[in-house]
């Protein structure tokens, strides 16, 4: 058997038995559940939709029936169709959001920790200055300067989460590189690129990643708040927060368009929720066994 | 002895004193409201100047504020005038001379003294060079007597001067001694003096205006001490106020018409003040992705404005056929073009345009305009035309087309465009005269046949011929294909039964005269 092929057969045997592990605690279970459910509506939208969210294809602001299981909008356009496409745009911004500020964080991280003092000093100084800003006033200024949409919503979680990343990758990187299995690497002639890549980052990533997991729901109402707000994405673009936007407009007409919006934007941030607190309370090795 | 207290003592003391806190402010609200008229504002106060104002929203400011020499007069559905309380008489010796008294002892606020017929030919003079210059055309002069009486000369007889120039917000009176100090010789919000009911106490940007009872006025004293104008942007949460009571008076939504007929709210009326509105969708016929008419044509033809007025406005609204709304002179019945879109396509084929990408503008706040700009981008989309919306607020929104507010106006594609109207029709051609151009005429056209019209419908007084000539210059509006015209939409209000309001035609809240009963 090739080493490779050896490698990734012991991941997927890592990740079948971690989610094994994850499965049997409720929370988890519920976490696994909704995630997938997020996951896989997200991911077979076009298939799982009867029409084209944009497309009046029903009377305004009808209520639930077989054709239309959560009624329409008041322009007449499919709520269901509206909810699962709207979840699509959802999932790309918060793992594109989360996946650049995760990796922006941990290379500026990881940088400040191992590298020179002033470099610390000089980085540490810029996170908090960012950071120092406050994250709505910071959103709604980039946001009025230029014109709503989904990548300015990506680059505004992305400017508010970095810093918070970088702070704790280069935590953790301070904390590891006097550690004798660093020391000991770098006696024996390891280039600092090397002793980084190979014996820092797999040490500091998995409390990062669990924090990235919590942090997917935040994107999901920031958005959905920014959107709310008249501040996200243009019509017609469906995503959650212009559902629940829509919805408060005719609320008193109906109230399928807010429930609509609302559900699935609690269902998953509680998913998310519960996935990362019990992938928290198993792999951090600060929390085993409490 | 040692006094002490204990954790609990302490809170449930803590919980009385905050109920009884709460009892008296209560107390407190409940005794204002007596007074207080809590009146909801669209948008915010930009400028009372009524040489420079927007309009609308400023208009209720300038009758709470400034004199007129008419004033409005309501009869059932006809709209009248009658000389304002300001006035000893003003009558019309004959078509070309307008004689004036006013009454003595009316005060200008901060020292300015009294209200005079300098005041009176200062303020109708500086309107000839304003934003609204011409609803001030026909007046050659204005000649003082003596320090209350005059006359107004005309260049030509012009029968809407006491409806629409004298009587609405454009008509008010401002103190030259003061304007003159101001710079520019104009103002916005920094009103340097003013005589009227009311005079502004305090204005919060972006929240609210105060305007209490003006202690040196001797006019008839208003019913209420002070008038509260809250900015409410969202219609829906002004409904949601008024429900609550903490509105008294607000306009809301024509498509909310029909549930507030079927289930009035308890202790209301609904209003509607007229259908003088007009709105439709205008096109920058400078712009380079639109010079071309045919492309203009296919566009106008791809846009189903029946779907926007019955998905949209609920039925409530009327057809627009031109700019002129139904009942006045110069209404038309029909328009040359209708909605087609296998023409539309033709069309875009004939004008060789490919992948075409517009940029509609609408007011954000304003529900309705972003619902119908949805369906007008789903029309253009089922027509090969790309369309991104673009969500303005208010102040953007206006300056939108005109030069003198930025270079917004080079970029100005396709918009939504919703303006109040007056009774008489010339008012509704002002804006599109060849003046207006990068002013108010954001199509940026310009028709030597229009102007002369415009100048001929305002001296007749045939109504037949004026009825002509208003239908040919919508005619040379539609020629352009620089609109496509979409709908009058009745302006709604709903106020506590306790009081009787009196709006103008154009939807402002005339403060002076709500009175309770």
């Amino acid at each position: 058997m090739k080493p490779i092929l050896k490698k990734s057969i012991g991941i997927t045997a890592k990740f079948f038995s971690s989610l094994k592990t994850v499965m049997q605690h409720p929370m988890g279970c519920i976490g696994v559940l909704l995630v997938g459910l997020f996951l896989f509506s997200a991911i077979f939208a076009p298939i799982i939709s009867p029409y084209n969210p944009s497309d009046f294809v029903g009377d305004s602001l009808a209520g639930p029936s077989l054709s239309h299981p959560i009624g329409t909008d008041e322009l007449g356009r499919d709520t269901f169709c509206r909810v699962i496409y709207g979840g699509r745009i959802e999932l790309v911004l918060a793992i594109a959001a989360v996946s650049i500020s995760l990796f922006l964080g941990l290379v500026l991280g990881m940088i400040a920790g191992y590298g020179p003092v002033w470099l610390d000093n000089c980085m540490v100084l810029v996170f908090d200055t960012i950071r120092s800003f406050p994250s709505i006033m910071l959103s709604l200024a980039i946001l009025a300067l230029t014109e709503p949409s989904v990548i300015i919503i990506g680059i505004v979680f992305i400017i508010n989460a970095t810093p918070g990343y970088g702070r704790i990758a280069r935590a953790q990187t301070l904390s590891l590189k006097n550690k004798e299995f660093i020391l000991a690497e770098q006696s024996l002639g390891a280039k600092p690129m090397r002793v980084i890549l190979h014996h820092l980052l797999p040490n500091i990533i998995g409390p990062l990643l669990i924090l990235c997991a919590m942090d997917i729901p935040v994107v999901v109402t920031v958005e959905a708040g920014l959107s709310f707000l008249g501040l996200g994405v243009l019509p017609p673009t469906p995503t959650w927060g212009t559902i629940l936007n829509e919805g408060f407009s005719v609320i008193r007409e109906s109230p399928w368009p807010v429930i609509a919006g609302g559900v699935p934007l609690i269902l998953t941030t509680l998913g998310f929720t519960f996935l990362g607190e019990t992938l928290r309370d198993l792999f951090d090795p600060k929390l085993k066994g409490k | 002895m040692k006094a002490s207290i204990t954790r609990r003592q302490f809170i449930s003391g803590m919980a009385a004193a905050s109920g009884c806190l709460a009892l008296s402010q209560f107390k407190f609200a409940y005794a204002g409201n007596t007074s207080v008229l809590k009146v909801r504002l669209k948008r915010d106060l930009q400028i009372i100047d009524p040489g420079y104002m927007i309009g609308g929203q400023e208009s209720a400011a300038q009758y709470a504020l400034f004199p007129r020499l008419t004033e409005l007069s309501f009869s059932g559905k006809t709209v009248g005038w009658k000389p304002s309380v300001y006035m000893e008489k003003i009558e019309l010796r004959d078509d070309l001379h307008i004689d004036f008294q006013l009454k003595k002892g009316f005060q200008w606020t901060n020292g300015y003294g009294e209200l005079t017929a300098e005041d009176v030919k200062y303020s109708l003079e500086r309107m000839k060079s304003s934003d609204y210059g011409s609803q001030f055309d026909a007046i050659k002069a204005v000649k003082v007597i003596d320090t209350y009486s005059g006359t107004i000369v005309l260049n030509f007889a012009y029968g809407p001067l006491f409806i629409e120039s004298l009587s609405m917000g454009v008509g008010s009176i401002v103190c030259k001694a003061a304007v003159d100090k101001m710079p520019e010789k104009k103002f916005a919000l920094d009103v340097p003096a003013s005589c009227g009911p009311y005079v502004i106490k305090e204005h919060i940007p972006k929240q609210q205006a105060i305007f209490v009872r003006n202690p040196d006025w001797t006019g008839p004293k208003p019913d209420f001490d002070e008038i509260r104008c809250i900015i409410v942007p969202e219609a829906n949460a002004a409904e949601l106020a008024f429900e609550a009571g903490e509105l008294d008076l607000t306009r809301i939504e024509s498509n909310r018409i029909p549930p507030y007929k079927k289930k009035p709210i308890p202790n209301s009326k609904l209003k509607i003040a007229g259908y003088l509105n007009h709105a439709w969708i205008g096109m920058n016929t400078e712009h380079p992705k639109l010079k071309d008419i045919v492309l203009r044509q296919a566009i106008r033809a791809a846009i189903n404005t029946n779907a926007i007025r019955k998905v949209v406005y609920k039925d409530v609204v009327e057809p627009a056929y031109g700019i002129v709304p139904p009942g006045l002179i110069g209404r038309r019945e029909n328009c040359s073009y209708s909605f087609d879109p296998k023409n539309a396509k033709a069309l875009i084929k004939k004008a060789g345009v490919k992948n075409l990408e517009l940029k509609l503008s609408v007011l954000a706040k304003n529900r309705q305009q972003m619902l119908a700009a949805q369906i007008i981008q789903s029309n253009l989309k089922d027509v090969g035309i790309k369309v991104k919306l673009n969500p303005l607020d208010s102040g953007p929104y206006w300056s939108l087309g005109r030069e003198k507010k930025g270079d917004a106006w080079k970029d100005s594609q396709i918009w939504i465009m919703a303006f109040g109207g007056t009774v008489d029709p010339s008012g509704y051609f002002q804006y599109f005269i060849k003046s207006q151009v990068g002013n108010w005429n954001w199509e940026r056209w310009s028709s030597e046949e229009f102007d002369k019209l415009y100048k001929q419908g305002i001296a007749e007084s045939n109504s037949k011929k004026r009825h002509a000539i208003y239908v040919r210059m919508q005619e040379i509006m539609e020629d352009t294909s620089a609109y496509v015209w979409l709908h009058h939409e009745p302006e709604a209000f709903v106020y506590r039964d306790t009081m009787s309001v009196d709006i103008d035609p154009e939807g402002s809240f005339l403060f002076p005269s709500t009175q309770k009963i």
